[in-house]
C-alpha cells in the first residue's frame, strides 16, 4: 500500500475543471517529480491533496484511509506538509515566529525540532529576528520549508521550490531537498526544472491538461528526448 | 480659558479617560475587524447591553455584597462573550466566506435586534449606574481635584492596551493571531484551526466591548440610542489609527479623546465636525491610517 493514493480526482475551480481523472501515488520514503508545463494541474493536485480545493470526485486516501472532505488543519495534522508555490511566509512575523507557529511534536522518532531545522538551513540562524517580508527569495524558500519541517511532517509536497532563484541557491536547495530525503521524508516535487527533479525524484508523472500522460522512473525520462520534447519543451 | 490651567487640565484629562474608556470599546472592533476581516456593526450595540447588563447585575446583587460592581462587570463582560460565542458558531461563521455586504447585513439586523432586546428587557427610560464604593469621590492631583472614578478609567484603559499588546505579541495566541490576518489558508495548511481562533477573537472581541460597556456605565447614562454614538466613535477611531492595528486604535482613541474634550471648550458648536475633519484629513494623507499597513498583495 502506498502512504498516499490519489486516484480519479477531478478538481474545479468554480465552472472551470482543472484536473480530470488524476491519479498518482508516493510510496514511504519516496521523492516524486510532479512535471509539466505551466497551468496543467501541478498546483491544484498540491491544493486537491492539502484539502484547500477539494475534489468533487474521485478519492486520496493516506495510509490507507480516505481525507477528502477534510479541512487542510485536519490533513497537515496527519502528517502532510505544504510548501506553496508563492512562499506565502508570514510578512509581518519574524523569522523564528514564522516557524514557532508551525511547531508540533512528531509521532516518528525523526523529529524535527528548531535546532534540526537550523542546521539543515544555517543561513535562518542569523535572520532569527527579521520580519519574513525584509527576507530575499531563497531565504523566503528555506523558510517556507523550514516552516513545514516544523509540523513534523511525513510527506511534503513541493510546489516550485526552485523557481526564481540564483543557481547557487538552487544547487543548496537540491543538497537540503537530498538531505530530508535522507531522513525519510517522502516528497511529491512539482517542478518546472527538469534536471532539479531527475536528480533528486525516484520516479515521476508528467501532467498535460489536468491528466497524467506519462508515469515511470525517473532514467526512463531522462532518456528518452521525445518525451521530454512533447510534454515538457516550451 | 486657555490662560487658565486648571481648566486646560481638567479638560485633558477629561479627554484622556474618554479616550481611554473608547479604545476598550475600539480594540475589539479593530481586533475583529483586523483577524476575521468582518466590519461590526453591532458593536456598539454589545457595548450598550454590556452597560445594561451591568446596572442589572448590581441591582442584582445585595448592596453589601464586596466588589458587587466589580464582579457585575465581569459578569458582563462574560455574558457578552457567551452571545458572541453563540452568534459566532451559529451564524457569524458562515459568513465568512461571503462577500462584505451579506456581514453588513448580519451585523447590521444585530444592532435593531439588541436595540429592541433592550426596550423589552429593561425599558426606554434612561438608566444608571452609581460610582463604586471607593470611587465617589475627586482626588487631588495637584493642580486639581479631579473625580476618581474617571481617573481609574485612565488607568484600566492603559492596563488593557499593556495586556493586550503582550498578549498579540508576546505569546504564541498572539501570534497565531497576527498570522491570521496575515494569510488564512496559509496558516491552516499549517494544522492550525483557523475557524477556532477566529471565534476566539470574536469572543474576546465583543467580551471587551461589554466590559468597556460596564465600566463606561458609571460614567455615562444608559439609554437605547447609547449605541449609535458609540460605533460611529470607534469606527473613527480605528480608521484614524489604521484598520486591525491595536497600537493604533490607541492613538486614535486618545486623538479621538483630546479633539472632544477641547472641541467642546473651544468650538463648541464644531466639535463633531471637527473629529469628522481629522479622519478626512488622514484619508487623504495616510488611508491606510496613522499606524496602518499598506495593503499588498
Amino acid at each position: 500500500m502506498a502512504q498516499l493514493e490519489v486516484t480519479g480526482i477531478e478538481t474545479a475551480y468554480g465552472m472551470s475543471t482543472v484536473l480530470f481523472g488524476l491519479s498518482l501515488e508516493v510510496g514511504e520514503g519516496q521523492v516524486v517529480g510532479l512535471l509539466g508545463r505551466n497551468g496543467v494541474g501541478k498546483t491544484t493536485t498540491f491544493r486537491s491533496i492539502m484539502g484547500l480545493t477539494p475534489p468533487r470526485t474521485g478519492s486520496i486516501r493516506w495510509n490507507g484511509t480516505e481525507i477528502t472532505g477534510k479541512p487542510p488543519h485536519e490533513i497537515n495534522r496527519l502528517g502532510i506538509g505544504f510548501v506553496p508555490e508563492d512562499r506565502r511566509i508570514f510578512p509581518e512575523l519574524t523569522v523564528w515566529e514564522n516557524l514557532d507557529i508551525a511547531m508540533r511534536a512528531g509521532r516518528r522518532a525523526s523529529t524535527w525540532t528548531l535546532d534540526k531545522v537550523y542546521e539543515l538551513f544555517p543561513d535562518l540562524v542569523g535572520l532569527r529576528d527579521r520580519k519574513g517580508g525584509y527576507l530575499s527569495g531563497g531565504q523566503q524558500q528555506m523558510l517556507t520549508i523550514a516552516r513545514s519541517l516544523m509540523g513534523n511532517p511525513e510527506l511534503l509536497l513541493l510546489d516550485e521550490p526552485s523557481e526564481g532563484l540564483a543557481p547557487l541557491v538552487v544547487r543548496d536547495l537540491r543538497h537540503q531537498i537530498a538531505r530530508m530525503r535522507d531522513e525519510g521524508l517522502s516528497i511529491l516535487l512539482a517542478e518546472q526544472n527538469l534536471g532539479f527533479v531527475l536528480a533528486l525524484s525516484d520516479r515521476v508523472y508528467i501532467l498535460e491538461k489536468g491528466e497524467v500522460k506519462f508515469s515511470g522512473r525517473s532514467d526512463e525520462v531522462r532518456d528518452n528526448p521525445e518525451i521530454i520534447k512533447r510534454y515538457l519543451t516550451v | 480659558m486657555l490662560n487658565n490651567p486648571t481648566i486646560l487640565f481638567v479638560q485633558f484629562m477629561n479627554g484622556l479617560s474618554f479616550g481611554l474608556t473608547l479604545f476598550i470599546i475600539a480594540a475589539g472592533l479593530t481586533l475583529i475587524l483586523g483577524v476575521l476581516r468582518v466590519l461590526n456593526f453591532a458593536h456598539g450595540a454589545f457595548f450598550m447591553i454590556g452597560g445594561y447588563v451591568t446596572f442589572s447585575l448590581v441591582n442584582w446583587l445585595p448592596a453589601s455584597f464586596p466588589g458587587a460592581f466589580w464582579l457585575s462587570v465581569i459578569g458582563a463582560a462574560i455574558v457578552l462573550g457567551a452571545m458572541a460565542w453563540v452568534i459566532e458558531r451559529t451564524m457569524l461563521r458562515r459568513l465568512y466566506d461571503r462577500d462584505h455586504l451579506p456581514q453588513l447585513l448580519f451585523t447590521f439586523a444585530l444592532v435593531l435586534l439588541a436595540e429592541d432586546l433592550v426596550k423589552v428587557a429593561w425599558g426606554t427610560s434612561v438608566l444608571s449606574v452609581s460610582f463604586p464604593p471607593g470611587f465617589k469621590k475627586a482626588v487631588d492631583l495637584g493642580i486639581s481635584y479631579y473625580p476618581s472614578y474617571r481617573l481609574f478609567l485612565c488607568v484600566i484603559g492603559t492596563v488593557i492596551a499593556v495586556a493586550l499588546w503582550y498578549v498579540v505579541n508576546r505569546t504564541r495566541m498572539g501570534r497565531l493571531v497576527r498570522a491570521a490576518t496575515q494569510d488564512r489558508e496559509m496558516l491552516e495548511s499549517l494544522g492550525i484551526n483557523v475557524g477556532r481562533i477566529y471565534m476566539m477573537v470574536f469572543v474576546a472581541g465583543v467580551a471587551l466591548a461589554g466590559l468597556g460597556g460596564g465600566l463606561a456605565a458609571p460614567a455615562t447614562s444608559l439609554t437605547v440610542g447609547m449605541d449609535a454614538e458609540i460605533i460611529v466613535q470607534c469606527f473613527i477611531i480605528v480608521i484614524i489609527g489604521g484598520m486591525g492595528s491595536l497600537p493604533g486604535a490607541f492613538l486614535g482613541a486618545l486623538i479621538l479623546g483630546q479633539l472632544n474634550a477641547f472641541g467642546v471648550m473651544l468650538v463648541p458648536a464644531f466639535e463633531l465636525v471637527l473629529i469628522y475633519l481629522m479622519m478626512v484629513a488622514v484619508l487623504m494623507f495616510r488611508p491606510w491610517g496613522l499606524l496602518g499597513h499598506k495593503e499588498v498583495q
